[in-house]
């Protein structure tokens, strides 16, 4: 039962996210460039929660997404799963209270799906190469991403302590490490 | 204090007080058309409590007529919650004329600018988060009667195409998307191009012809329209107008900038081209 609430409250507030990307976030871009709340978010739960729940909340996010405004389904989901499933694996390498590790897991993150979505736009649908293009791209959403993970570094570890709880493998590993 | 306690100073005092009171009788008696001081510092300080005993006075007065007239009052409160009720829906049906006004508007214009068309005419309700994507959401879909690949314009140009729909929504590629190509035609001289979105000048609704023929040169304000080849655009839609001519060393290589005749950043309603008449009369569904 507790998992099932702590499931469906995860997918509200994913529904939020989005809506939140598409009406409030896409409206304020820094020179062109909309952030994406969606890495800082699968990132934050991937660290606390496992690669287990990194991976759903990837998946789930990239899903609603493309069903809401993608070109192709699956598209996002894929490379938010795959997101999800790498940082939840190295997860014991990162410290979560740690700002620097922090900082660099949102700088990666964002250079690989960035990178990741220049590619497939290159190779599937015949977009130009612009390397300039990405090199903007990545270099003003890292801060953005950076300034989003400020503001919510709280409330997403809280959610996702809850979501580790609800899982109880973190904990029970972290003791067993004790 | 000895003074004060003495008989005789006492007495004194009272004499003095009573003559006191006498003089300022003798004094303000009569007419006068000044206050003075003192009565003016009275009058000042008595006049808030009064004030506020006036003021409690009159509504205990007032709802003693309350409750006289409570009956009275709650069935002016009915019909007043009756009035109001009557007037929201009426705000309502205010608000959906006004609306169905704005598509009316929206459809007489483009219907005018582009006679030979027939038009859906739709609401944007949402734009792609994708820094790499320029995707539109519009709120009509399948149900009425929308397809794939049918072109979208505004009464100022072309907007882009159906990517897909479902029963009540649908996505829209924008010509300033880097993937899209749109086949052009520059309006005054008629050579044929390619019109191509890009993501470095997506933000400004700017998108890049090429494929231009060796020896044409483009002026700023020179205008493009659609050429009606690929299948998807009817021709004669106006796409934009240029900026700016990039000469090459190669000129194959050839580029000029248009400017996007549809601005891209307040796009709120949209027309999507069900079916259209060409030269010859002959109706084609998109």
């Amino acid at each position: 039962m507790k998992k099932l609430l702590v499931s469906l409250t995860t997918f509200v507030i994913i529904v939020l996210l989005i809506l939140m990307q598409f009406n409030f976030l896409n409206t304020f871009p820094l020179f062109g460039i909309s952030p994406c709340i969606g890495i800082v978010f699968i990132c934050m739960v991937s660290i606390v929660a496992g690669e287990k729940a990194g991976t759903i909340v990837g998946f789930v996010y990239g899903i609603i997404q493309d069903a809401f405004l993608g070109r192709t389904m699956f598209e996002t989901a894929i490379l938010y799963m795959i997101l999800g499933y790498v940082i939840g694996r190295f997860r014991h390498k990162i410290a979560i209270d740690n700002q620097l590790s922090l900082i660099a897991v949102i700088v990666l993150s964002t250079i690989a799906t960035e990178s990741c979505n220049f590619i497939v736009n290159i190779t599937v649908y015949k977009a130009p190469i612009e390397v300039l293009y990405l090199l903007k791209v990545i270099s003003i959403e890292i801060f953005y991403n950076l300034f989003l993970l400020y503001i919510c570094y709280l409330p997403f570890v809280s959610w996702g302590k809850v979501m580790n709880r609800t899982n109880n493998s973190y904990y029970s590993l972290e003791n067993n490490l004790r | 204090m000895r003074v004060l306690d003495s008989k005789k100073t006492k007495t004194i005092m009272k004499i003095i007080l009573i003559m006191c009171i006498f003089l300022s009788i003798a004094l303000t008696g009569g007419e006068r058309r000044s206050v003075s001081f003192g009565e003016s510092l009275l009058s000042k300080i008595l006049y808030i409590p009064q004030g506020l005993v006036i003021h409690v006075s009159h509504l205990v007065t007032s709802d003693e007529v309350f409750f006289e007239n409570i009956d009275e009052l709650k069935t002016e409160n009915e019909k007043l919650k009756q009035k109001i009720k009557e007037l929201n829906e009426e705000l309502i049906d205010y608000e959906i004329v006004k609306e169905e006004n704005k598509t009316l508007k929206i459809e007489r214009d483009t219907a005018n600018t582009y006679e030979t068309y027939n038009v859906e005419i739709a609401n944007v309700i949402a734009a792609s988060n994708n820094n790499w994507e320029e995707i539109f959401l519009i709120d009509k879909g399948s149900n009425s009667g929308i397809k794939p690949y049918m072109p979208v314009i505004t009464k100022d140009g072309l907007v882009g195409y159906v990517l897909s729909c479902d029963n009540n929504t649908s996505k829209i590629l924008a010509i300033i998307d880097a993937t899209s190509s749109v086949s052009a035609r520059a309006t005054k001289t008629r050579e044929e191009v390619l019109v191509k979105g890009s993501n470095l000048t997506k933000n400004q609704d700017k998108i890049v012809v090429s494929d231009i023929p060796v020896g044409i040169i483009y002026e700023s304000g020179d205008s493009f329209e659609t050429s009606g080849l690929g299948g998807i655009y009817p021709k004669g839609i106006k796409i934009g107008t240029v900026v700016q001519f990039v000469s090459k060393p190669n000129p194959l290589e050839n580029t000029a900038t248009l400017q996007t005749a549809v601005d891209f950043n307040k796009l709120e309603n949209v027309a999507i081209i069900v079916s259209f008449k060409e030269d010859n009369n002959e109706e084609i569904v998109s």
